[in-house]
C-alpha cells in the first residue's frame, strides 16, 4: 500500500464573500508536500499563495476542497483541535516576524510551550537550548524592540522551532531582510531541511525560491506551474 | 495554564499602559473604598447599639416618666393623673405574674462631696430589688438592705468611678459623703461596669458614677416616682408583658400620656429594622460604585483588545485556543479589579479609622466586610472583562495577524 502524501491540499477553493462580486483567492489547487521536502509557493501579489499557506496551517478554512496531513482531513477540525495542531505539528514565521512587544526574546519563545503540555519546568532549558543553536542565546533578555530585522527573524524561527513541529510554514520569512540575513535565514531553514523538517515558503523571489527543492507557482488563484529547482518542469 | 502563570501574563499586558490602567482602576479603588467605610461605620454604629441595648437588658422593662409636650401635660393635669407613684409599681408586682423584680426610683442630679472633693453624680433612691432588677454586682460592703428601706437610713452606696473620685487614696467603706445637704454613711461600693463612649439617648444610666441610697431618704409630695425599673421571668415574655403594663397604667392614669415605657428589646427590633434599610443603602451605594467602576474597566479592556488585536493573532497561531485568549484577557480585568478593589480596601479601612478619629463615631471593620468587598470587586473584573475578552477570542487568527 502507498503511503499518502505527507501534506495535501485537494481542490482547495477559497472564495471571500463581497457585497457584490465575491472574491476568489484560490481556485480549485491542488498540492502534494512530501515528509523532509522543502516547496516554495510563488507567485505576484494577490495569487493567492498566502492564501494557501494559511490553510495549509489551519488559520483559515477553505470554501471546498481538503487539506491533508497523513491522509487526515485538517481542514474542518474545531478551534481546539486546530489549536492543538498548529501548537504541535506546525512552525509559523513571518515577514513581519510578529514577535510580542512587551516580552522578552526567551518569553516570546517560551509562548508556544505555554499552550502546550510540556512540563513547566523544561520551558526555559528548551528555549535557551534553541536559542543557543541560533547562536542568539546572549539576546535572552532583550525585547524585540532592541533587535535588528535578522535577529529578530531569527528569534522568529526559534520561537517556530521550540515545540519540535514537523511542518515550518513561511510567509516571505526574508521579505524584511537585507539580502545577506535573508541568505542566513535561508541557510538555517536549509540546514532544518536537513534534520528531516518538511518547509513549505511563500515569495515572491525567484532567488529565494530556487533554494527550496521544488517550487509552485500560482497566478489568479490557480497553480498554473510546478517545477523542480534542477531546471525540470513537472 | 497555572494561575501565576495567567497573573504574569496579565500583568505584562496590563503593564503596556500602566498610567491608563491605573486610571481605569480608579473607579474600583472608590467604589470598594466607600463600601468598606460606610460598612465600618454601619458596623461600628450597630456594635455600640447592640452593646448599650445589651446594658438595658433584654428582659428589662423601664417605665419612666419624663419631659412630655405641654398638650399631655396639661391633658395630664386636666384629668388629675398622679403621674407615676408608688401605688402605680404595687399594681404592676400585683397584676403581672411575669415580674422578676421590681424597683421604684427616684432620682437627683447632685453635688456629692468628702472632705475637699466634689462629684457631680446622680442619686438614685431606690429598694433593695434595684440590685437584682439592674444587675448590680457589689465590689465592697453591702447594697442598701430592707431595714435601711424601712428606718429611711441615710446610707449610699457609691458606684466605682464615683468612689474613685471621692476617695482615691483610702477605702470608701464607712466614710461619710455629703448628697446635697445631707450626711450619708457609704456601706458599699460596687463594681466596674463601663459604659459606652457616647450615649445614645436610651436612658440607661451611667451605673459607675450613680450613688445608690434608699427610697425612703427622698421623699416626694404623693409618692411619686421618677421610674419603675421592672425585670421579667424571661424574655420571651418582655412583649406580653409591655402591653400588659402599658395597658394598666393607661387605665390607672385615665389615659393620660404622662409615662414613657421602654423596652430594650423592642429598641433592639426597632434597630434592626433601621439596619436593615442602612443594609439596603449601602449595598445599592455598592451597586452603582462598582457598575460605573465596571464600565471603566470594559472601556479600557475593549482598548486593550484592539490595540492588541495582532497579538491575538499570534497567539492563535503558536496554538492558543479561544478559550486561552478568553482566560488571559479575563486575568487581566479580573488583575485589575482585584488590586483596584484591594486599594480600596485600604483606604477604606483608613477612611473608617479618620471618621472614628476626627468625627469620633465608633467603626469596626470586619474581615467578612474585606472579603465581600475583594469578591464585589472581582466579580465586577469578571462580569465587566467577559465581553472584551470574548470579542479578542471570537476574531479571526488571519485577520488578527493582519491587523495594522
Amino acid at each position: 500500500m502507498i503511503a499518502p502524501p505527507f501534506l495535501q491540499a485537494v481542490e482547495v477553493s477559497r472564495v471571500y464573500p463581497r457585497f457584490q462580486n465575491a472574491l476568489v483567492a484560490l481556485d480549485g489547487v491542488s498540492l502534494e508536500v512530501n515528509r523532509g521536502s522543502f516547496v516554495a509557493i510563488m507567485g505576484p501579489s494577490g495569487s493567492g499563495k498566502s492564501t494557501l499557506l494559511n490553510l495549509l496551517g489551519c488559520l483559515d478554512t477553505p470554501s471546498s476542497g481538503r487539506i491533508l496531513l497523513e491522509g487526515e482531513d485538517i481542514a474542518r477540525l474545531d478551534d481546539r483541535a486546530a489549536s492543538r495542531l498548529r501548537n504541535r505539528r506546525l512552525g509559523f514565521l513571518f515577514q513581519s516576524f510578529n514577535l510580542i512587544p512587551q516580552m522578552t526574546v526567551v518569553e516570546n519563545i517560551e509562548t508556544v510551550l505555554l499552550y502546550s503540555d510540556r512540563p513547566r519546568g523544561e520551558w526555559r532549558s528548551r528555549a535557551l537550548a534553541v536559542l543557543e543553536s541560533i547562536q542568539l542565546a546572549e539576546r535572552a533578555a532583550h525585547r524585540p524592540a532592541e533587535l535588528s530585522g535578522g535577529e529578530a527573524q531569527r528569534v522568529a524561527l526559534a520561537r517556530a522551532l521550540v515545540n519540535d513541529p514537523d511542518i515550518l510554514l513561511a510567509d516571505e520569512p526574508t521579505g524584511n531582510l537585507d539580502s545577506k540575513t535573508g541568505e542566513h535565514v535561508l541557510d538555517l531553514l536549509l540546514g532544518l531541511q536537513d534534520q528531516g523538517r518538511t518547509i513549505v515558503l511563500v515569495t515572491h523571489d525567484e532567488a529565494v525560491a530556487r533554494r527550496a527543492q521544488r517550487i509552485v507557482e500560482l497566478k489568479d488563484g490557480r497553480l498554473v506551474r510546478a517545477r523542480q529547482t534542477n531546471g525540470e518542469t513537472s | 495554564m497555572s494561575p501565576g502563570l495567567l497573573a504574569r501574563l496579565a500583568w505584562q499586558g496590563l503593564a503596556l499602559h500602566k498610567l491608563r490602567s491605573t486610571l481605569s482602576a480608579i473607579g474600583i479603588v472608590f467604589g470598594v473604598a466607600a463600601v468598606v467605610a460606610m460598612m465600618s461605620v454601619g458596623e461600628g454604629a450597630r456594635r455600640e447599639v447592640l452593646s448599650e441595648i445589651g446594658k438595658l437588658g433584654l428582659t428589662r422593662i423601664s417605665v419612666r416618666t419624663g419631659e412630655f409636650s405641654d398638650e399631655a401635660q396639661n391633658e395630664a393635669a386636666s384629668i388629675q393623673s398622679p403621674g407615676l407613684t408608688l401605688r402605680d409599681a404595687e399594681a404592676i408586682s400585683e397584676v403581672c405574674p411575669t415580674v422578676a423584680s421590681l424597683a421604684p426610683v427616684r432620682q437627683r442630679s447632685v453635688q456629692v462631696a468628702a472632705g475637699q472633693r466634689r462629684e457631680e453624680a446622680l442619686v438614685v433612691a431606690t429598694t433593695p430589688s434595684f440590685a437584682r432588677t439592674e444587675d448590680i454586682v457589689i465590689a465592697a460592703g453591702r447594697f442598701v438592705s430592707d431595714a435601711d428601706l424601712r428606718d429611711a437610713k441615710r446610707v449610699v452606696v457609691l458606684g466605682h468611678d464615683l468612689s474613685e473620685g471621692l476617695f482615691p487614696y483610702q477605702d470608701a467603706l464607712g466614710e461619710r459623703v455629703r448628697l446635697g445637704g445631707e450626711w450619708f454613711s457609704v456601706v458599699g461600693t460596687l463594681a466596674p461596669r463601663g459604659r459606652a463612649k457616647r450615649g445614645l439617648r436610651l436612658g440607661s444610666r451611667d451605673i459607675d458614677r450613680i450613688a445608690l441610697a434608699p427610697l425612703t431618704c427622698l421623699p416626694a409630695p404623693g409618692d411619686a416616682i421618677d421610674e419603675i425599673a421592672i425585670s421579667i421571668v424571661s424574655s420571651d415574655e418582655v412583649g406580653g408583658s409591655a402591653r400588659l403594663i402599658d395597658s394598666l397604667l393607661r387605665r390607672r392614669h385615665r389615659g393620660a400620656q404622662d409615662f414613657e415605657l421602654v423596652v430594650p428589646q423592642q429598641l433592639l427590633a426597632g434597630y434592626e429594622r433601621t439596619r436593615s434599610q442602612f443594609n439596603v443603602v449601602v449595598g445599592s451605594i455598592a451597586v452603582i460604585s462598582l457598575l460605573v467602576g465596571g464600565i471603566g474597566i470594559m472601556n479600557i479592556m475593549l482598548a486593550n483588545v484592539s490595540e492588541r488585536t495582532r497579538e491575538v493573532g499570534v497567539r492563535r497561531s503558536l496554538g492558543a485556543s479561544r478559550a486561552d485568549v478568553v482566560q488571559q484577557f479575563l486575568c487581566e480585568a479580573i488583575l485589575l479589579t482585584g488590586a483596584g478593589g484591594a486599594v480600596g480596601v485600604v483606604l477604606g479601612v483608613l477612611g473608617s479609622l479618620a471618621v472614628s478619629r476626627f468625627a469620633g463615631w465608633a467603626t469596626a471593620t470586619s474581615p467578612a466586610a474585606i472579603l465581600m468587598a475583594l469578591a464585589l470587586a472581582t466579580a465586577t473584573g469578571l462580569g465587566f472583562g467577559i465581553y472584551p475578552a470574548w470579542q479578542a477570542a471570537s476574531k479571526n487568527p488571519l485577520e488578527a495577524l493582519r491587523h495594522e
